[in-house]
């Protein structure tokens, strides 16, 4: 079968085909396509609402191509488009906006992905220990999945090998931060993504894993746990309130660069095995703010940090943890020359 | 009879209702809510509360007041056990298998109450395999790679 453009409501309507806004799927019939005819390059327009699951999601034996993803995008509700356009995406609370995301209700219910999958603007609640599974090559942009079980050592995204997470957010239930870890990750990216209110934001399972450009607020654990094994990159991250910033273990060949550091409260960077192989630079935070801002890290040249810089780094208050005029970690990264 | 636009299509994961108003409730249809909550067998609803009907409402573990019918979604009964994942209860809340079967198939751990573990474990069964799993999987790789190692 060619692939096609699907549309799906928290209602559904009339035939319920899917063919159009006027038959989208309901719940239970986007379930059944997705499980059982979701192929290469098909694209399933799911509306703004609440969609309960009475059974778990199985799409693990449901993969896209590489060149044919399955995309499942999340629009406004009242989207009329065919297809909808760029304005019909539904948008997430991160930069204060109304969140309109459709939510997948999942309570005890599994979700599961197979490979090569694009997740645009979707978000989903989730009880289930390791849940929002993803296969090979998976594309997450603008998602949310928050665990909301007061069980420990749950899961709120897993991230396959090759997937990519773009400007999402997971957590716990905020205040209770019994989630053991927000974005579980394979040898995959997190891209300007915000983990807040769980045990550990992103754990670091595989090599080569990436996390870039995130923010990690509320930890009782920490914020970023390399968990051995090597070639891990660590860059322009923020990491504030977290018990420990970064927990190194015995991690190898890892780029630690221009993360600042700001309220840790046992340490900023722990490694249990000093590892001098790693790189570290520019990395903002110090002892009197975060406690012990270089637990098992060398302080003699040439592995230390060269261009640490310290002193409180002013957040303006506004609550996105952005610096005010004066802070020491604005222009504090690489001043780059180029070509002149 | 029609829908109850107060509670159809919304998220009540973990929360009760049993201080709302019996007539917030009567005579209507609910449809497509979840109300799961994690202890089996919870009362979720105002006592004497009459003639709803819960459409393809996810009710895992809510005790359904007599006078309301159900149709499609789920009522089971689920709890997560010391092996530390959910698992389907019979009547007396005695476990049968992982809600999550499948999984446990593909994972080779066994379905069977009998092997579930008698102390709770701080890491569930199945996150526990995929560790091994992966780290059998990152030593394979480090060894790939430092076979094709220009050196």
């Amino acid at each position: 079968m060619a692939a096609a453009t699907m549309y799906v409501t928290p209602a559904g309507a009339g035939a319920k085909t899917g063919a159009t806004w006027a038959a989208a799927m309901g719940e239970a019939e986007f379930e059944a396509d997705l499980e059982a005819g979701a192929e290469a390059g098909d694209i399933y327009y799911v509306a703004g609402g609440n969609y309960t699951l009475d059974s778990a999601y199985d799409a693990s034996a449901r993969d896209g191509t590489a060149i044919g993803p399955i995309s499942i995008i999340g629009v406004k509700t009242g989207t009329s488009a065919e297809p909808p356009v760029w304005a019909d995406w539904a948008d997430g609370n991160m930069e204060g906006g109304a969140d309109d995301r459709p939510v997948f209700v999942c309570a005890a219910n599994a979700v599961a992905f197979g490979d090569y999958y694009k997740l645009f603007n979707i978000s989903f609640t989730t009880t289930v220990s390791s849940t929002v599974g993803n296969g090979l090559g998976n594309v997450l942009f603008n998602c949310k999945s928050t665990q909301q079980s007061p069980n420990a050592n749950r899961y709120a995204f897993t991230l396959g090998t090759e997937t990519s997470a773009i400007f999402c957010e997971a957590c716990g239930l905020v205040g209770t931060g019994v989630v053991g870890q927000l974005f579980r990750m394979g040898t995959s990216t997190c891209v300007f993504c915000w983990a807040h209110d769980g045990q550990t934001g992103f754990y670091l399972n595989a090599v080569r894993a990436r996390v870039l450009f995130c923010v990690m607020e509320d930890l009782s654990v920490t914020g970023i746990n390399c968990v051995a094994a090597s070639g891990f990159t660590i860059l322009n991250n923020t990491i504030h309130d977290c018990v420990v910033g970064i927990t190194g273990n015995a991690a190898t060949a890892t780029i630690i660069v221009n993360n600042l550091l700001e309220g840790c409260t046992t340490d900023g960077i722990i490694f249990s095995t000093q590892t001098d192989g790693n790189f570290f630079w520019k990395n903002h935070g110090d002892d009197a703010r975060n406690n012990d801002m270089w637990d098992g890290v060398a302080t003699t040249m040439p592995h230390m940090d060269a261009e640490v810089s310290t002193g409180d780094p002013l957040f303006d208050g506004d609550g996105n943890l952005s610096l005010a005029a004066g802070s020491p970690c604005i222009n504090n990264a690489l001043a780059a020359i180029l070509g002149t | 009879m029609a829908m109850n636009e107060k509670y159809s299509y919304k998220d009540f994961t973990y929360k009760t209702f049993l201080d709302t108003k019996p007539e917030e409730w009567n005579d209507s249809e609910v449809i497509c809510s979840c109300f799961y909550n994690e202890k089996p067998k919870s009362d979720s609803f105002p006592a004497g509360i009459k003639g709803v009907k819960f459409i393809r409402c996810n009710l895992d573990n809510i005790v359904i007041p007599k006078d309301c019918t159900v149709e499609g979604g789920c009522n089971r009964l689920i709890q997560v056990q010391k092996d530390g994942e959910d698992w389907l209860l019979d009547e007396n809340l005695k476990p049968v298998e992982p809600l999550d079967k499948a999984q446990y198939i593909k994972l080779g751990l066994s379905i069977s109450p009998v092997a579930l573990p008698t102390s709770a474990k701080s890491v569930s069964v199945t996150q526990e395999k995929r560790q091994q799993l992966e780290d059998a999987l990152q030593a394979q790789i480090k060894a790939l790679e430092d076979a094709a190692s220009w050196r």
